[in-house]
């Protein structure tokens, strides 16, 4: 243990702590520990509030906890002694707390309310569970989670909003200058840009009767402009500079023949009408075309060519009009912007209200909304009050975590929570962990310089302790020192402290690779003009294949290292490397494709997450497409890539088979049926069920092939299909027949299983994909289960919203699947993706070009995180004059950029347990991470290169392979009744009903309706069950059944178990003096001969008489069955 | 005076010990028992405790007690008083809220569902409301422990107003007609009463039990762990799950019970398995289950408490042709019956957008007069129009494509009809709404198609039910207020097949009660799941219903620890499966079970985890199908048998051949295209044609422009795009920016155009379709064609050119390697001389200029003829013809799914 951290105040439960904590130094150890600690001092657990940045790292903080709660409740006590001097207490204190430390388990798993680890997102979401009834917050809502979709169909809405408008509507008008100026696709991510920033501009424009108005003067203010003035005119109306213009002119055309053709054009430019070609002419004149004024020095021949006057002239007034045309220029750089903003700010704003319409619409609320309505809320001081009582848990301790990733409204949001407690002495204990130094999550509106502030916030009212944990429990000596040299003294990594090892012995190396180069483009052809076949001859990728290049280093390199280099593990000790030791990363997923193909050329297992990648994958596009094809049979390019899926293998052959025009005289009427196999009398035409057989509308100029795909498949003598066409004939047709009625999961489960749908991917596909494979198919599976908790039953809605799901940007859409433990392959990540994980080896892709600015088209945004909404909001655009006029803001934002761009680069070193590697493609960039690590490696002097020779690991026995148990084989079982009940069985079932219902003692006509409300029957059909009933009950000739009279008792539906342990029912059973009736009502046939209905009941009324022959002894026992009319026969 | 009495026993001996019992105490009425009333959680339990009565009275013949459930028993007494459905309460609460002005932005029916639960507790647990306001609101205050504030007045305001106005209107409500029930049976108690497994009653229950004691004797046998033997399972069972908040810490009860019992038999009965996700955990059921009934057992209960994954594993397990009887059910609103209902709304919400058109459509149930057959038929017709056309939206559209088709049309107009017959704009009655869906599903046939589904009958017997009990409601609602409350019936309602029988059943924990099973499977037992979370009332917390004397957590809890212990003590075999990952992420395991794991390794060293591993081998058992792994991950290559060899070809498709052998093999050789798709705006395909129009109409007016007025011409230009584009923008505000692009580009072109006709060309011809036979060796022949965009002449020498909506750079980057695009060589060979020029115009740029291959045209297009030539004759002789695309062709190219690039191994 490094004893220059204190733990202990860090830990003291009676203590408000801040840590900055550096990557790999362990807290989620620290958060944890400081949990237990809270719970060992007498805290409930609901009065603990943890707080991180996912979902993930909230379940394996909580994971981690109970793994511990069992440490302490199941070690031996002197482990858990040790466990608990870990956690900074002191034998004293461990004696006192130990018996409540082996409880804890107990006290934690059984808390009501339980605590609390959770994200933001998903507290913010209780605590809107719970918010105040009122106005508007109450409801229903459902949280959405992919937003993209719902966006595109705000855009189609609000583009019909406007369409309905009349001419003058500002915003159509606006939306039309948009288009204009900057065309569809930049307007179009300029407003989405605008939508993702929602949270933001509501905070800017909180309380502002008019927000636009508002931002939009904001906007002017900013650039201090007259949106009015017309700066053109003025400008020409200067008659001072139109005599310079003249004078320059004049001066110009003596000058050097370059300057005479300038002097021309000025000339011209001058006679010009419109202000705005003349304006540009002349720019062009004083100005370079990169907009810098052109150098006007002085020289021997030029002073003899003018005289010395006059080339001071010349000069001076080179200098007042580039002067005075640059003033101009500026100022309508600054219109423009403006207006821009004014429009862009006015159809964002639109697009926004039809989103949000829709959304109310549909009652769903998105991240954005929730994390907005808390804070509105608890922003009511009197509403906080009120969910700090509403909620169950009274938070005493609060917990925060990657503090870094917080954005500024969450910190208010918490403000406001830690404020609502009042005075000093209810105030909760803080504890806030983060690293400013891996942020990375400025997209998603992350703030790091939080940090600070919120540092000082709480050292101000909850005299926090600041501590600093630089000690990396996770890196080799190797890593740590090349990160410190690497971090140490940056200008842009402000805040770096050197960091210490936990691991001194711990072996490992940091190297780069060598750059790939570029291929030198291959000779032209020479002589005459000689034509690439391409039947013959591929064509070169003309593209870049340095990150070919690259991969092949890699793959080369992983397979060298496979099996060899030497892996410190931390449960098992040194072993060799495996494949799952190395992690991959890349900044972005440009080259991802490249990487590999090179992999599973060299046979490497990958698993690529790709965010957002599954839908993309060959696998789910078949089972797509298999999907496409069974609600629209005649899509024939689906139906032949399912047929040339592993799911059914067929080959190019087999599709050839049938594209081949069959014999002409095939009738091509639209109306006409095929029977669909030949020689089958199964299926004849017209049958239900068949699909037409003829699309009128397709390819009619294809070739005259009248039929689609699907319909010369059934229709194919079958023998002249191969098995694999065959087998799809027959397993096609019973899916299509599924299609209709099965949800989407059920269908797709029978294609799995009927089609062995697992086991030929697995036996098609490059054995390094497999993996991959496997698990995609299965994470598509459970998309179909998922997929808004099974509401969509209809295949066509399944195939629209994958469909929609796969346009999602990628946080949105499904990722891969993942596959279950034991898979031994290779990661490959984005850095992004990789934070919070780590690896024995880590190697850096990609890491030799300039990182991607953020241009184009924007929100543009200044919330300093003190402040308590943003100080800025504007729209820039990728045009450098409008940018020009947000210069300030520009430089700012590219600083934090610059910052974050380092910050990426420490977050995917300190991924590194023992190894990391660097690569790169040659280029021209110099900023780059690449170059950026070896400058300061070389610096200082430190290796760049592997260790020479992989350590030698000793060879290890294979593991033994299991035995497999016998399987029994599943017997089937459970029967479908498919037969629904009949009219008749109802009828006889209702009857019974009534005849035990009924009381006879009383007036039957009385109890009509409350039978008939009974049955929820309307009268139509009650009648005819009415009348059965009183026959029976009214008929004279069994009047003593059931006149309470003249009988001791009955019964209706009376049990009795036999002494055969059988359970039996009896219609009724009437109690007389000396005999006892068991009447059986029958409601089937009726008429024939008594004898002859009877005979089939004699069996089971022998078995009646018999039993109750022994629960009445001294009776006679008669059995009767009644059958209407009523027709009494007695066996 | 009779009395009540109470017995508690160990679960797994209660059915028994009540049995005995009740011999016991009526041994003078045996064998007749049939005037007793024995009460019992539910009605699965009645015959184990028939034979449980027979074999406590030595096996005789036993006329059986009347055996019944506490709600079937008050269902037969009837008060006389009407009682009011609970749809017509939702419709009267709304009101009140719609009067009152509350929550006028949100849900007004989830409010008034949400205040239904609440004043059905308050009558069930016999709350007493205080008759002030003010006193409600004090109470509040105490329950909450705060002083009030606006919040907490409206919560108090909106409970204690409503509560009294609805209970003052002297109708009964369910809960209260229950009430009812219940006390008139009590005073009519003709016979001793038994309660068997009853151990949560509400106080409306307890309090009937109480009065009924007045007349007759009451018999209540509960279960309780304690009373087992020490060294029972329910003993053990209940000793782990002891409330810790009284109970002996962990240590001390683990030491007290292997003290009590040396060896715990909980160790072979029950089994944690943690899964590494959904898919795992479904196919451990269903192999546990498909082996204990391979094993002979007779009675397995999965007990579902995760959804998903009991939907999967009874996926897999019908797989196996074993069928589930499931008694937990799903939805109405998620079977496909209650999606048409959904669909026909959405189309009239839509104005029949075409999605939501051919989905309604495509339906089993619409039409369910017609053939089957003949409704696909027409459906597809029309999907094929309506992709061609592009049309969107609104039936007289679809009417207009329609032309002739009669059957077609006959759709439509069924539509129509039914349609009209839903008129949205007017606020009516719900019953009224609801009559009219009825017709309208008359109209569409949708009702006999319903009729023959289970889901779909059930849909229309709640349909039905709706509207009888909501006749006598007028309250007017507006058609979305309606289809919201619609959405929520369907969404309230369960659906269960009951048309399978199966020893195997899916159900839930409480249901289990009394019952017998020879094993059973706790599906879905992590922490999320279990304690099953209920749903959370949006009134008061916790702490405050305990004041007021609401059931709250605790009385959950304590049943379900009830209901474990049963459970677990008396099926012989138990599962428990979790995802002990999920997503990736750890996911717990239930705490009742990880304090059980833990209890038990504290006392006995033995955990209950993975008692018995299943390895991946055993789950997979796959089907071998003998499906060799064709060579699948190579580059495929086929060969043209002469009969589909193209006989002509187009420059796109040579440009084709050239990307990729393959991609034309299966574009023009197997004739595969994408189906049309709806375009629901313009995008950039249709721009490049509006632009093609557009210059083609232009310049069949004004073949010259240098002559003309440049005003006039401009002018005139514009006016044709704007007629061009009118449709588009009409249609989608959207296209104005396309036309704004466009228009961008008109002084552009025209000037570039002036300049052409300064160098002395003129426009000869537009939009020129044109061949050329091209002889093949061996004596066959090829057929190039083509459209030519244009054709200029200067004198005898002729220009082709092609309009591009590309960039100039592209369009350079495209003519730089020799011969690799071939649309221009093509089009010099296509007309009947070999023009002087051929070259793309860039007509989207702001300066508007022309690009022509480097090399010679002459050269170039001989060139381009010989290879086609060299090219086709090969294809003839069967050269194949490989997938070999470079990464910028194969990026868009649609035919990836038939070479399969993505499972290439190089
Ligand atoms: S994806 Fe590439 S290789 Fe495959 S057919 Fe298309 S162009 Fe050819």
């Amino acid at each position: 243990m490094n004893d220059s951290f204190d733990f202990r105040t860090a830990l003291d439960p009676s203590r408000s702590v801040v840590i900055e904590a550096c990557a790999g130094s362990g807290k989620t150890w620290l958060l944890v520990s400081r949990i237990l600690r809270l719970l060992l001092a007498g805290a409930k657990p609901g009065e603990i509030l943890a707080i991180t940045f996912t979902r993930k790292a909230a379940q394996e903080m909580q994971a981690r906890l109970l793994e511990w709660l069992n440490v302490l409740a199941l070690r031996p006590e002197d482990e858990v002694r040790e466990f608990l001097r870990q956690r900074a207490l002191d034998a004293h204190e461990i004696d006192a707390i130990l018996p409540e430390a082996r409880n804890l388990l107990e006290r934690v798993l059984t808390a009501e309310p339980a605590l609390t680890i959770n994200t933001f997102h998903g507290w913010f979401l209780q605590l809107l569970q719970r918010a105040p009834l009122g106005e508007g917050s109450v409801g229903n809502f459902s949280l959405l989670d992919q937003t993209a979709a719902l966006q595109e169909e705000a855009w189609q809405n609000f583009a019909e909003d406007l369409a309905a408008q009349a001419d003058g509507d500002p915003a159509a008008a606006a939306l039309q200058a948009l288009f204009r100026e900057y065309g569809l696709a930049n307007t179009r991510t300029l407003l989405l840009g605008f939508v993702a920033k929602r949270a933001e501009w509501w905070a800017y424009t909180a309380g502002e009767a008019d927000p636009v108005a508002y931002a939009v003067e904001r906007v002017r203010i900013e650039l201090d402009v007259d949106p009015e003035q017309d700066v053109l005119a003025e400008l020409w109306l200067d008659t001072v500079l139109a005599g310079w213009l003249v004078e320059y002119a004049s001066i110009l055309g003596e000058n050097s023949p370059t300057d005479q053709k300038l002097a021309m054009q000025l000339v011209d430019s001058l006679a010009l009408e419109n202000a705005h070609q003349r304006f540009e002419q002349i720019w062009a004149v004083c100005f370079t075309k990169t907009g810098t004024p052109r150098a006007r020095n002085p020289s021997s021949t030029q002073a003899k060519r003018l005289g010395a006057d006059k080339e001071m002239r010349l000069f001076e007034f080179h200098q007042q009009l580039c002067f005075a045309l640059y003033e101009a220029h500026d100022r309508l750089a600054a219109q423009a912007a403006y207006r821009f903003n004014r429009d862009g700010l006015l159809c964002g704003a639109a697009l926004l209200a039809a989103y949000q319409r829709l959304k109310e619409a549909r009652q769903m609320l998105d991240f954005a909304d929730v994390e907005w309505r808390v804070f509105q809320l608890l922003s009511r001081s009197e509403d906080a009050e009120y969910m700090q009582y509403k909620l169950d848990s009274r938070y005493k301790h609060i917990l925060l975590d990657e503090f870094q990733d917080t954005n500024p409204l969450q910190w208010q949001v918490m403000q406001s929570w830690l404020s609502a407690y009042g005075a000093a002495g209810n105030r909760p204990s803080v504890f806030l962990v983060g690293d400013p130094k891996q942020s990375i999550y400025r997209f998603r509106r992350a703030e790091p310089r939080l940090f600070q502030i919120a540092a000082e916030d709480l050292a101000r009212d909850f005299a926090v302790a600041r501590l600093e944990q630089d000690t990396s429990r996770r890196s080799a000596p190797a890593v740590i020192t090349a990160v410190n040299r690497v971090f140490a003294e940056q200008p842009d990594f402000s805040g770096f402290r050197e960091h210490a090892c936990h691991h001194e012995d711990l072996p490992g190396a940091i190297a780069l690779m060598p750059l790939a180069e570029k291929n030198l483009a291959s000779a032209g052809s020479e002589g005459g003009l000689v034509l690439r076949n391409p039947l013959l001859q591929p064509r070169e990728e003309d593209e870049d294949v340095r990150h070919e290049q690259e991969a092949e280093q890699v793959a080369e390199q992983i397979s060298a290292m496979v099996g060899k280099s030497q892996i410190m593990d931390e449960k098992t000790g040194p072993r060799p490397a495996e494949y799952r030791d190395f992690m991959l990363l890349v900044r972005g997923r440009t080259w991802l494709a490249s990487y590999e193909r090179k992999l599973r050329a060299a046979r490497i297992p990958y698993l690529s997450s790709r965010q957002g990648g599954l839908l993309d994958t060959l696998e789910c596009s078949d089972l797509v497409a298999l999907l496409e094809f069974l609600v629209t049979p005649f899509a024939d390019l689906k139906l032949a890539q399912v047929l040339r899926s592993p799911i059914f293998g067929c080959s190019d052959g087999d599709l050839m088979l049938l594209a081949t025009p069959t014999s002409p005289n095939l009738p091509l009427s639209p109306a006409r049926s095929v029977p669909a196999e030949s020689g089958s009398t199964a299926a004849r035409s017209g049958e239900a069920g068949e699909e037409p057989l003829v699309s009128p509308l397709t390819r009619g100029e294809q070739g005259g092939l009248g039929l689609s795909w699907w319909q010369r498949l059934r229709q194919l003598d079958g023998e002249i299909l191969s098995p694999s066409l065959q087998q799809a004939r027959a397993l096609l047709r019973s899916w299509q027949a599924l299609a209709d009625r099965l949800p989407v999961h059920d269908l797709l489960d029978r294609i799995y299983f009927e089609g062995n749908v697992l086991a030929r991917y697995l036996a098609a596909v490059p054995e390094a994909m497999a993996g991959a494979v496997q698990a995609n198919l299965r994470a598509f599976i459970e998309l179909a289960l998922n997929m808004d908790s099974g509401r969509y039953p209809s295949l066509a809605r399944f195939i629209n919203e994958v469909a929609a799901l796969r346009r999602a940007p990628g946080q949105e859409s499904p990722d891969e699947g993942l596959i279950g433990d034991g898979g031994n392959a290779v990661r490959i990540l984005t850095v992004h993706g990789a934070k919070g994980l780590e690896a024995p080896i880590v190697w850096l892709l990609d890491a030799n070009t300039a990182p991607r600015n953020d241009g184009g088209y924007r929100v543009l945004l200044n919330w300093p995180p003190q402040a308590p909404a943003p100080q800025y909001f504007a729209l820039l655009s990728h045009k450098a004059e409008l940018a020009r006029a947000h210069e300030r803001h520009v430089n700012e934002e590219l600083e934090h950029a610059r910052r974050e761009n380092l910050n990426l680069l420490y977050v995917a070193m300190t991924r590194a347990r023992q190894m990391f590697i660097v690569s790169g493609c040659a280029g021209r960039a110099s900023e780059t991470w690449y170059q950026h690590i070896h400058r300061n490696l070389a610096e200082a002097g430190l290796p760049e290169e592997l260790p020479a020779g992989p350590f030698d690991a000793p060879d290890l026995p294979l593991p033994l392979v299991e035995e497999q148990p016998r399987l029994l084989p599943v017997p089937p079982t459970g029967r479908r009744e498919t037969v629904r009940l009949d009219a008749a069985r109802l009828y006889g079932i209702r009857v019974h009903a009534l005849l035990e219902w009924l009381r006879p003692e009383l007036p039957l006509e009385g109890q009509a309706e409350s039978m008939r409300a009974k049955l929820a029957l309307d009268e139509d059909s009650f009648a005819p069950l009415w009348r059965s009933a009183l026959d029976v009950l009214e008929a004279p000739e069994l009047r003593h059944f059931y006149d309470p009279a003249q009988y001791l008792a009955a019964y209706n539906e009376l049990g009795y178990q036999g002494a055969d342990g059988e359970l039996r029912r009896l219609d009724r059973l009437v109690e007389f003096a000396d005999s006892v009736w068991v009447l059986d009502y029958k409601t089937g046939a009726s008429g024939g001969n008594p004898e002859d209905l009877a005979a089939p009941y004699l069996g089971q009324m022998r078995e009646y008489r018999d039993a109750m022959g022994s629960v009445f002894p001294g009776k006679a026992i008669h059995c009767a069955l009644i059958f209407p009319g009523p027709v009494l026969v007695e066996v | 005076m009779s009395s009540l009495n109470n017995y508690a026993f160990a679960p797994d001996q209660l059915l028994a010990a009540a049995a005995r019992e009740v011999i016991a105490l009526e041994r003078s009425r045996l064998p007749n028992l049939s005037s007793l009333t024995v009460l019992l959680p539910s009605l699965h339990a009645a015959g184990n405790f028939g034979r449980a009565l027979s074999e406590a009275a030595g096996g005789i013949t036993l006329l059986l007690p009347r055996f019944a459930t506490l709600r079937d028993l008050a269902g037969q007494a009837d008060p006389g008083l009407a009682r009011v459905p609970l749809s017509r309460r939702q419709a009267a609460i709304y009101q009140a809220l719609r009067a009152r002005e509350w929550f006028r932005q949100g849900d007004l029916w989830h409010v008034s569902a949400e205040l239904l639960r609440l004043f059905d507790e308050i009558t069930l647990w016999q709350v007493q409301l205080p008759a002030s306001s003010e006193d409600f609101l004090q109470q509040l205050e105490a329950a909450y422990q705060a002083q009030r504030g606006n919040p907490m007045q409206f919560e108090a305001r909106l409970v204690h107003e409503l509560w009294f106005a609805m209970s003052g209107s002297g109708e009964l409500d369910d809960a209260a007609h229950y009430q009812m029930q219940l006390s008139q049976l009590a005073g009519e108690a003709a016979g001793p009463l038994y309660l068997v497994g009853l151990n949560a009653l509400m106080p409306v229950e307890q309090a009937f039990l109480e009065r009924y004691a007045q007349f007759q004797p009451v018999h209540a046998f509960i279960s309780d762990g304690r009373q087992d033997s020490p060294a029972g399972l329910a003993y053990l069972l209940d000793t782990a799950w002891a409330d810790p908040d009284q109970a002996v810490p962990l240590h001390a009860r683990a030491a007290a019970c292997l003290s009590e019992a040396p060896a715990s038999g909980l160790g072979q009965r029950v089994s944690l398995f943690g899964a590494h996700g959904l898919e795992h955990e479904a196919e451990v059921l269903a192999f546990r289950v498909g082996q204990w009934l391979a094993q002979g057992k007779s009675a397995i209960a999965v007990i579902v408490q995760d959804r998903l994954v009991a939907r999967r594993a009874r996926a897999l397990l019908e797989r196996a042709e074993v069928l589930v009887q499931d008694e937990t059910g799903w939805t109405l609103s998620t079977t496909s019956a209650s999606t048409v209902l959904m669909r026909w709304l959405d189309n009239l919400d839509s104005q029949f957008h075409f999605q939501d058109l051919l989905d309604l459509l495509k339906s089993p149930f619409i039409f369910s007069a017609w053939d089957a057959g003949r409704r696909r038929n027409a459906v597809y017709r029309l999907e094929q129009l309506i992709r061609k056309h592009s049309v969107v939206s609104h039936l007289n559209h679809y009417r207009a494509l329609a032309g002739e088709d009669e059957d077609i049309l006959e759709l439509l107009q069924m539509l129509y009809e039914a349609q009209q017959i839903l008129d949205k704009k007017k606020q009516r009655p719900l019953s009224a709404w609801l009559h009219s869906l009825q017709e309208s599903l008359e109209r569409l046939e949708i009702r006999p198609g319903l009729q023959r589904d289970q889901a779909g009958e059930q849909v229309l017997r709640l349909l039905d039910g709706l509207l009888h009990e909501l006749t006598p409601d007028t309250t007017p609602f507006r058609y979305a207020e309606w289809r919201q409350w619609l959405n929520q019936q369907l969404e309230a309602a369960v659906f269960r097949d009951d048309s399978i029988t199966s020893p195997v059943v899916f159900t839930h924990l409480a249901a289990c009660r009394l019952r017998h099973f020879d094993a059973a499977i706790i599906a879905g037992a992590d922490a999320t799941h279990l304690p099953g979370q209920g749903r959370e009332s949006v009134f008061f917390n916790q702490a405050v219903r305990t004041q007021l004397g609401l059931p709250d957590r605790r009385t959950a809890l304590a049943s379900e620890r009830q209901d474990l212990i049963s459970l677990l003590s008396s099926v012989p075999e138990v599962w428990v499966t979790w995802q002990a990952r999920r997503n990736g992420e750890p996911n717990p395991l239930s705490p009742w079970f990880e304090r059980l794991e833990t209890f038990h390794v504290l006392a006995y060293g033995l955990s209950l985890r993975g008692a018995e591993a299943i390895s991946s081998q055993m789950l997979a058992a796959e089907k071998q199908d003998g499906f060799a792994a064709l060579a699948m991950t190579g580059r495929p290559a086929p060969s043209l048998p002469p009969a589909l060899v193209p006989e002509t070809v187009s420059a796109s498709g040579y440009n084709s051949l050239m990307a990729c052998p393959y991609q034309f093999f299966a574009r023009h050789a197997l004739h595969l295209n994408e189906l049309d798709e709806v375009a629901q705006a313009l995008e950039k395909r249709d721009y490049g044609e509006y632009v093609h129009d557009i210059l083609h109409r232009f310049h069949s007016r004004y073949p010259v422009v240098a002559d003309g007025e440049p005003g006039v011409q401009e002018q005139a230009l514009r006016e044709i795009s704007k007629a061009v584009f009118d449709h588009a923008i009409e249609a989608d505000f959207v296209s104005h920016a396309w036309l704004s692009r466009w228009e961008a580009s008109i002084p552009g072109y025209l000037a570039w155009q002036r300049k052409r006709e300064c160098e002395g060309w003129r426009w000869l011809a537009g939009e020129l379709a044109s061949t050329r036979q091209i002889a093949l060796m061996g004596g066959g022949s090829l057929t190039l064609r083509g459209r030519l965009d244009r054709v200029d002449a200067k004198g005898a020498e002729q220009a082709v050119l092609d309009y591009k909506t590309q960039s100039l750079d592209n369009l350079k980057k495209k003519l730089k390697p020799a011969g690799e695009d071939v649309q221009l060589a093509c089009y010099a060979l296509l007309l009947e001389t070999l023009p002087r020029q051929a070259a793309f115009v860039a007509v989207d740029e702001e300066v508007v200029q022309q690009v022509e291959p480097v090399e010679p045209l002459a050269e170039l297009a001989e060139a381009n003829l010989e290879r086609l030539q060299i090219m086709f004759q090969s294809l003839h002789e069967g050269e194949p013809l490989p997938a070999q695309g470079v990464s910028a062709a194969c990026q868009y190219c649609e035919m990836r799914g038939l070479c399969r690039k993505d499972y290439w191994n190089e």
